[in-house]
């Protein structure tokens, strides 16, 4: 009788952001736990998944000993691309680019090519079946849960075809290192004897092992892990430990099996999520990431010399992360830090990129940065980056500090949107949203979100011209919309205009309201930004208003009435806002995402500046102000390594 | 939607305005873009430099559009200069050709030479200090101080020559000085044995120590 065969897959993850210092103590302890292995149970084959960043950073003195692992066969080597690529989420020219690079950093730190490749999350994209084979990856191992219900307990692999192109896959269970299965003796048993295949054939059951690097208790991971291995040498004389290409070799498919565009959310997780990408666009901040990172890619691919960008699509890799976009405990879009180091990461590139283009003062970009076929229009100089949807009520959806390298419009929402829009008004946390509210509404109203909204400016379509001297942009944005005065619709316009001044940290803004009617028009105008302010949870973002410092900004409400400039300040990002206006306005500062939520982060301030407005038949009222983005000392040290 | 298809970049580079538009350019598109060109124009733009290379398709009424803007942006002292160099837009330029100024990438731009680039720096420099001068008295400063730097020169080079004659004097003195050493020497050495006989006596008074 032959012998089932039992194929250990070890994934070490690393899903945080933590500096290198940390994360090259914990990648060694790790290599050091697979020789004590393969030292101790010499009939054991490990197949290693590894991104190839992992190996750059592992002491050599332990690669060595590895190298020799695989050389006696005790190893076959697996990869996730250079990076763990959101393959959903990426060009696919990026992805292409990731393995490759993936690849050959196998070849040069441990002297072969990885044999597979392992999509992280299981995020299983049919479409890029050719791209792993030019990458001569001929297998992909996924969990389980990407089966059809009635296929999954078969202990084999299946030929995966799509287009015509097929690819092995190798379903795999799933064990997180903390909670292995302490009956893993009869857990193997009971999968093969779930498995409804004619018994003559081989069955092999894949085991994929994770292995989390960064933990409190990395000790219990690392004897975890030993036990495990310790329970597959036992059962040595039953089930075969083998390679992935060993087994390959002389076993024949299960069949065919057609896996869609899919992912496991929870790397343990036992469903997938069918409509995922749905699913994360209705949050905030996670779709302009992406599209910000496809935007650079783009820019980056079409330029000619490419040699030059090197430095800058491995910037890219890290940042297609999938780590950084899935929300889970320790990492996620859901993260500040993960969102500031991702928009750290791309405006950096976007800089050195304007850098080589030589281009002086400011630049007007008009496109579908989005990508939900509307346009946008980006204004950027040196040192400022504003971004406008003028088809969703005009407002500023990103606002990059470059000198600081951040984003202050990257506040967490939990607020989902009813469709999968990367922005939605009235629910997004953007900045410069229009509210023309009754006059007795008040600070506790918005807060609340109490408010009735009288005019149609938030939401509405924006006009828009855009105009450019040798130093100066201006965009002037136009609305002939309407408000409800007297329980009857009358008309009112709005133009608003945002200028960037030749290459200084500065957005001047003005309002202006005409009434072109002959009624009279008495209303509140609400102008609502939202600031993403790290040093909110730690007490350390503040509000100053002449000499008075305001702090604990996370957990109280603050009005300041008929105030001609303000400030607020960071030192966490190190950005200090500096508003100045022409007419005296009364501000409104809460806490961006409301404190009954329980365990959503706070990392965001709502500063509301409002008017009343008082304008008569054929009557005009305006404003001018300006926001002045200053740095300040950064306070504290920065983990921004991945 | 049709009408938005196109992407738009404005930028400044090297003092003129660059418009670098991608995508499709359908009839649509005609009014909006005619619209932003001339706001350029109307803001004080006077060299305007179109990038059309990654237009991937173009309507039949677009060079007519840009021919009425090239008219516009001439027509108060300006210019506009295409670049592209794919076919689909060489072959919708064709009729065209020589009305506009066309290139096939930046680096055939001409930049404008010398006196180009003195022009823009003086307009630069009169912005910056505020200084501006009529051009007859930015002649006669001009003249002035030509004159000024070539007297200065004819002066150097009188002393220079002067300084030439002095040194030719010196160097003959000094080789006379050098023969009527020798030759002195010579008559000393024939006295010599006549003075030593007593036949005649050295009067010339002797040097001290």
């Amino acid at each position: 009788m032959k012998r089932h065969a039992i194929a250990l897959c070890i994934h070490p993850i690393k899903n945080s952001l933590v500096s290198k210092g940390a994360f090259r103590e914990a990648i060694n302890a790790f290599a050091q736990t697979v020789l004590d292995i393969g030292s101790n149970h010499q009939n054991i084959r490990l197949n290693l998944i590894m991104p190839g960043f992992f190996l750059e950073t592992i002491d050599p003195m332990l690669l060595l000993p590895l190298r020799e692992m695989h050389k006696r066969g005790a190893i076959e080597w697996l990869t996730t691309g250079y990076t763990e690529p959101f393959l959903s989420f990426s060009p696919q020219w990026l992805i292409r680019e990731n393995l490759k690079y993936g690849v050959n950093t196998f070849s040069e730190y441990v002297g072969t090519r990885p044999s597979g490749f392992v999509p992280s999350f299981s995020n299983w994209e049919p479409s890029y079946i050719d791209t792993l084979r030019e990458a001569h990856l001929p297998y992909a191992v996924l969990s389980r849960s990407l089966l059809p219900k009635q296929h999954r307990n078969r202990l084999g692999y299946w030929i995966n075809e799509f287009a015509g192109s097929s690819i092995v896959i190798f379903p795999a269970y799933t064990i997180f290192s903390p909670k292995s299965p302490a009956a893993l003796e009869s857990w193997i048993d009971q999968q093969f004897d779930q498995d409804p295949s004619p018994s003559p054939s081989v069955k092999l059951l894949c085991i994929k092992y994770f292995f989390q690097l960064l933990s409190s208790d990395t000790a219990a991971i690392a004897d975890n892990l030993r036990e495990t291995v310790k329970v597959l040498d036992k059962f040595l004389l039953t089930y075969q430990p083998v390679r992935f290409t060993e087994f390959l070799a002389s076993n024949p498919p299960l069949g065919l099996q057609y896996v869609p565009q899919s992912i496991v959310f929870h790397r343990d997780d036992s469903e997938t999520e069918p409509s995922f990408l749905n699913s994360l666009h209705s949050f905030d901040q996670v779709g302009i990431i992406q599209r910000k990172m496809m935007d650079v890619a783009d820019n980056i691919a079409s330029r000619k010399e490419s040699k030059h960008f090197e430095p800058y699509k491995k910037t890219l890799f890290f940042v297609q992360d999938v780590n950084r976009y899935i929300p889970s405990v320790e990492s996620g879009f859901i993260k500040v830090q993960d969102r500031m180091w991702c928009y750290e990461k791309l405006i950096d590139i976007e800089h050195e990129l304007r850098e080589r283009d030589k281009i002086a003062g400011g630049q007007i970009r008009i496109s579908d940065f989005l990508r939900n076929g509307g346009k946008n229009i980006i204004m950027t100089n040196k040192n400022v980056a504003v971004y406008i949807d003028h088809k969703n009520g005009g407002h500023v959806f990103e606002l990059d500090v470059r000198r600081r390298r951040c984003n202050i419009c990257a506040g967490y929402n939990p607020a989902r949107h009813s469709l999968p829009m990367i922005i939605e008004p009235g629910i997004s946390h953007t900045a410069f949203i229009d509210h023309i509210v009754s006059n007795e509404t008040t600070a506790e109203d918005f807060k609340a979100k109490r408010f009735l909204e009288i005019g149609d400016f938030f939401s509405g379509a924006f006009e828009y011209k855009i105009k450019k001297t040798e130093s100066n942009i201006k965009a002037v944005l136009n609305r002939q919309g309407s408000i409800v005065q007297s329980e009857k619709t009358c008309p009112l316009s709005m133009e608003k205009v945002f200028g960037l001044e030749k290459e200084h940290p500065v957005l001047p803004f003005v309002y202006q309201l005409s009434n072109h009617s002959l009624t009279p028009y008495s209303f509140r105008l609400a102008i609502e930004m939202t600031f993403s302010l790290p040093g909110i949870a730690d007490n350390t973002a503040f509000l100053m208003h002449n000499k008075d410092k305001i702090a604990g900004l996370g957990g109280q409400l603050i009005c300041l009435p008929q105030i001609l400039q303000w400030h607020i300040a960071d030192p966490v990002c190190g950005v200090r806002i500096h508003c100045v206006l022409q007419k005296p306005m009364d501000l409104w500062c809460f806490p961006a995402v409301d404190l009954k939520e329980e365990g959503v982060p706070q990392d965001g301030v709502t500063i509301v500046l409002s008017s009343p407005v008082s304008l008569l038949g054929s009557d005009m009222w305006s404003c001018m102000g300006k926001l002045h983005f200053k740095r300040m000392a950064l306070l504290g040290k920065k983990t921004d390594e991945i | 939607m049709r009408s938005e298809a196109l992407d738009i970049t404005i930028v400044s580079r090297k003092g003129a305005i660059w418009l670098i538009l991608s995508g499709p350019f359908h009839a649509e598109q005609v009014p909006g873009m005619r619209e932003k060109i001339a706001g350029l124009i109307d803001d004080g733009t006077r060299k305007i430099i179109i990038d059309l290379e990654n237009i991937t398709d173009i309507d039949e009424t677009v060079p007519s559009m840009f021919l009425n803007l090239l008219n516009v942006v001439r027509g108060k002292g300006g210019d506009m200069l295409l670049v592209f160099r794919n076919e689909a837009l060489t072959k919708s330029f064709l009729p065209y050709k020589s009305l506009f100024s066309i290139y096939a990438d930046e680096k055939a731009i001409p930049t404008g030479g010398l006196f180009s680039l003195w022009r823009k720096r003086g307009k630069l420099l009169s912005r910056k200090t505020g200084i501006r001068i009529s051009r007859p008295i930015a002649v006669v400063l001009l003249v002035t101080l030509f004159g000024w730097i070539l007297t200065l020169f004819l002066i150097i080079n009188m002393q220079h020559q002067r300084i030439r004659q002095q040194e030719l004097e010196i160097r003959t003195t000094n080789e006379w000085k050098r023969n009527a050493t020798v030759e002195l020497q010579t008559l000393r050495e024939r006295l010599k044995p006549l003075e030593q006989l007593g036949i005649t006596k050295d009067n010339t008074p002797k040097q001290g120590p």
